[in-house]
């Protein structure tokens, strides 16, 4: 990223820019022609302007054409308009702004097959910023090199200006998160979005992502790959507003405003499109219509009250005569999904600085990701405590859902403390988790999917569409009149059920101690066999298990479903036989992975009707004098072993694991324990 | 023995599933330090691992470990700059200054250029304030903004320094300058202020006036007149404006709630009507 200069100063640029561009096409020698290897997409729209971003492989003289049919693009766009960066080997004078290129440091201690951060050589992106267009008007473009068609002039590349600020919304907003991985539930994620627009009828007008859009290290490639690449259809003709995630930021950085995050980017920071300038991109706000939207980098930034982003927003919603207020970033202030917002730093911050400054300026809507899973909170307000609770912040504890429990009512614009809907739209393509349940959360999705706002007029509808285009979560907020708010001491909360976790560390209290654990089982074996003992004072927990004359088989009973991965410490007794069971369906019926200490050799089997099928047996060189990490992990009917993190190997089955239990098993006349156990849920 | 390898085997409760993560399956910092622990124990010391599980454990506050983990990977690569970064920034955490100190001035020592020594600076301004050092902070503020894309919360750290050392001119000169180079809203609150210290006050008034009329919510315009009007000892002007925003204030701060900001803006303004 490179800081804008104020419009004036910026065409100056631009201009000399531009011409210097065109210096070096002329002196280039390349034979193909610039090639289009990024975009085009949109940028920063205003009622009255939008940026269309593109790169090329080779130099070029570009332009940009536009008009409010594909048949009469009459008006054109070059020079002083378009912005040249270039990546760090293009020869090019000084004053150019370059593309990321990764410090030699860095370079240096990368592991020479990990790709590369730095801007594809021989990349040079233009900025085209056009302007003195009609609010809410449907313009078609096209990008040339010289004279070459680089994309558009057809009915696919079109850009809609934003409607006029003040006017009442009639928007629908696409709310990703966490999809950068390129793979195939991103992308049916963007189609299942692009099914539900055409059945109903209502195109989008802008995008939010809420960060994580790169995997894993937001390189310039990963950008192209996992963000432009997939969401090409939508981006050239939407704007997609971001917030940064932690993934760009292990190349990008706020604080400086550099990295292929920022390249991507060009939002607003000073008030381009409404609100105050906040004078960086990694923070900014911007309106449409009657909407105040803000964005937050809770990544790399000072979090702290007194910190200047604190400081901005405070001056920004103070001022904002909106309607409706919106605010996004990563780091969901509420999550029980693959990131706890009790424990994390970043989530705590979030939450106990940010939230209160928020609500106190009436804010509507808080969207996060960062957690792999869909969150939707009730009205709430004032959940600042760690950890959250639900008694006393909850002004309304319905579904939000006007065919049900009615929608949220909130007074006629921007009032404090009325309640807020934070939704975690983390579910955006990357593998789900679910931990825990956050009690203010109204509903709790494991499901991939991407999150739809529409607001018209006075009234907000949000939903969550999951992959394979099916509405699962509907809410609503009505802000008309005046409301009066009654924050609910024992509102309802989501039941904490076990079942729908899908990670479980099978820890267990002390309570336990010396009785077999609580929600577990003995399928076989005599009582007491198996006990819990204290070994540490650093709550850890063993599980030990000494089987007499008969084997012992113990299961654990909050878990009858599919099985993904296992993780144990297991230490053996001198000639045990010891291991896990899992997809234990009833004594006769299940599968087991057990070592034998003695013969120094693993076996998985599997028992059908109480007959034993041995599906692998090998020997396996470990010390079983010590302790044993064993790890898991099943992917249909593939099973991949791992101990100690040094023997690994694949077991392929004649059919995929069915669901059931989970446990250990122990042998006959053997000892062992079991310092941890964990397992996760496999989902379809 | 085997006694002693549970304990050194600890796995913290809930960092499951963090060996060989799919790349993108999102992990907890926790489960995120444990998988790295785990490559590290398998023998994979090198500089970036042992970085990397150090910003983990900055994330969960941890920076005892963190401060281990970036001294391991300076011991692989002395005068590495993101090692010397995360364990500045871990020293300062843990209110270390005097190694703070020590560590940003090799960051310095060892960068290329302004903008990468200007992180260092400002991280030593930072800890001279601490340690209520103004001259040293103003210097290393200032170094800071040689920087090529200096953070809007340097320029405000080089104004602070000269309104501790009573240099108001050149305080509000300073905030001028920062707002030729960045246009944030807070530098131009924090230049009104400035005005106000200077005894610009009519100037100062034209500002606060304009604020007060664009804003829904008026309390921190009202809380800066208040400062304008005990400025020229008008202090019945000023605790009429600290009761309003005051009001406000209250109006918009759900009871038992802790709320950083609002109370702060409360604390200014009871101080006011308590003159």
């Amino acid at each position: 990223m490179f800081f804008r200069l104020p419009a004036k100063k910026q065409v100056v640029l631009c201009g000399l820019v531009f011409f210097v561009g065109l210096a070096i096409s002329a002196n280039a020698a390349v034979a193909a022609g610039p090639e289009l290897t990024r975009g085009p997409y949109l940028q920063s729209a205003t009622p009255e302007s939008i940026v269309v971003v593109w790169r090329t492989n080779s130099p070029a003289a570009p332009s940009v054409k536009i008009g409010k049919s594909v048949a009469a693009l009459n008006r054109q766009i070059v020079g002083g308009s378009i912005q040249l960066l270039v990546s760090a080997d293009v020869q090019a004078p000084k004053y150019i702004t370059r593309l990321y290129k990764e410090p030699k440091a860095d370079a240096a201690k990368r592991a020479a097959d990990d790709e590369s951060p730095s801007t594809v050589p021989s990349t040079y992106q233009y900025e085209a910023r056009i302007q003195g267009l009609e609010p809410a008007t449907r313009y078609y473009y096209s990008v040339y090199a010289g004279k070459k068609l680089l994309a558009g002039a057809d009915k696919h590349h079109y850009f809609v200006t934003s409607p006029s600020q003040g006017t009442d919304a009639d928007l629908r907003i696409w709310v990703v998160g966490d999809s950068g991985t390129g793979e195939q539930d991103q992308k049916e994620v963007h189609l299942a979005m692009q099914e539900f627009t055409q059945e109903s009828k209502r195109d989008l007008d802008l995008y939010l992502h809420v960060g994580d859009m790169a995997y894993v290290e937001g390189t310039d490639k990963q950008f192209q790959n996992n963000f432009f690449d997939i969401y090409q259809t939508t981006l050239r003709n939407k704007v997609c507003w971001p917030s940064m995630g932690n993934h760009e930021g292990k190349t990008s950085r706020g604080t400086s405003g550099t990295g292929p995050y920022y390249d991507a980017y060009v939002v607003p920071t000073a008030a381009e499109a409404g609100g105050l300038p906040s004078g960086t991109e990694a923070y900014y706000s911007f309106d449409i219509a009657d909407v105040h939207f803000v964005c937050l980098d809770s990544h790399d930034l000072d979090r702290t009250p007194s910190g200047a982003m604190a400081q901005w927003l405070i001056a920004d919603l103070e001022e904002t005569q909106q309607e409706w207020l919106i605010a996004f970033w990563h780091h969901p202030p509420y999550t029980k999904g693959s990131h706890d917002s009790d424990a994390e730093r970043q989530l705590i911050e979030m939450r106990t600085h940010f939230m209160p400054i928020l609500e106190s300026c009436g804010v509507d809507i808080v969207l996060s990701g960062h957690s792999h899973i869909y969150e939707r909170s009730m009205l709430i307000d004032g959940a600042y405590a760690t950890p959250t609770v639900a008694e006393g912040v909850v002004v309304d504890d319905g579904d939000g859902n006007p065919d049900h429990d009615g929608a949220y009512r909130k007074s006629q614009g921007l009032n404090p403390n009325e309640g807020t809907v934070a939704i975690v739209a983390g579910n955006g393509g990357a593998g789900l988790t679910r931990r825990g349940t956050m009690p203010i959360m109204r509903e709790i999705l494991v499901e991939h999917g991407s999150v739809i706002l529409d607001i018209r007029g006075d009234t907000l509808t949000g939903t969550m569409v999951n992959k394979n285009n099916v509405e699962r979560d509907v809410f609503s907020i009505v802000k008309r009149g005046k409301v009066e708010v009654t924050h609910l001491e024992k509102p309802w909360q989501p039941p904490n059920d076990p079942s729908l976790l899908t990670v479980f560390v099978l820890a267990w209290q002390d309570e336990a101690l010396g009785q077999l654990p609580k929600n577990w089982s003995l399928a076989q074996g005599p009582d007491e066999s198996v006990v819990v003992q204290q070994v540490s004072e650093e709550q850890k927990k063993l599980l030990a298990v000494k089987a007499g004359e008969k084997s012992v088989i113990a299961t654990y009973d909050n878990f009858d479903d599919l099985m993904s991965e296992i993780r144990t410490e297991i230490s053996l007794s001198t000639d045990a036989v010891a291991g896990v069971v899992f997809a234990h369906q009833n004594e006769q019926n299940y599968y087991a992975y057990r070592f034998n200490a003695k013969t120094a050799t693993a076996e998985l089997v599997r028992y059908h009707e109480g007959e034993a099928e041995v599906l692998d047996s090998r020997e396996v060189e470990i010390d079983f004098s010590e302790q044993v990490k064993v790890e898991i992990e099943t992917r249909k009917n593939i099973f991949k072993f791992q101990l100690n993190n040094q023997v690994e190997y694949d077991v392929k089955l004649d059919q995929p694991l069915p669901e059931g239990k989970f446990g250990i098993l122990v042998g006959e006349n053997s000892a062992a324990s079991y310092e941890y156990l964990a397992i996760r849920r496999g989902l379809p | 023995m085997r006694r002693k390898r549970l304990l050194q085997a600890i796995w913290s409760v809930g960092i499951a599933f963090a060996v060989s993560p799919p790349a993108h399956a999102h992990h907890s910092p926790s489960e995120v330090v444990e998988a790295l622990t785990k490559r590290i124990e398998a023998g994979e010391n090198t500089v970036a691992i042992f970085i990397r599980r150090g910003d983990e454990y900055r994330a969960i506050a941890k920076p005892e470990s963190a401060v281990a983990d970036y001294r391991s990977a300076l011991k692989l690569s002395p005068a590495y700059l993101p090692a010397l970064h995360g364990l500045a920034h871990a020293s300062f955490q843990q209110h270390r200054f005097a190694k703070t100190l020590e560590v940003s001035q090799q960051g310095i020592a060892a960068s290329d250029s302004a903008d990468q020594a200007a992180t260092f600076h400002a991280l030593s301004a930072r800890t001279y304030e601490q340690q209520l050092q103004w001259e040293r902070a103003l210097s290393a503020w200032k170094k800071s903004l040689a920087s090529s894309r200096p953070n809007i919360n340097w320029f405000l750290g080089e104004s602070r320094a000269l309104t501790k050392l009573d240099r108001l001119d050149a305080a509000r000169l300073s905030l001028e300058a920062a707002m030729q180079r960045n246009p944030s809203i807070v530098l131009r609150r924090a230049w009104i202020q400035s005005l106000i210290d200077c005894g610009e006050a009519k100037e100062a008034s034209l500002h606060i006036e304009a604020g007060l009329a664009r804003s829904r919510w008026k309390s921190s315009w009202l809380l800066l007149r208040a400062r304008l009007e005990l400025s020229q000892n008008h202090t019945r002007e000023a605790q009429r404006d600290a009761a309003s925003a005051l009001q406000e204030i209250d109006s918009r701060w759900k009871p038992n709630t802790a709320n950083p900001w609002l109370s702060s803006d409360r604390q200014q303004a009871l101080a006011i009507l308590s003159d």
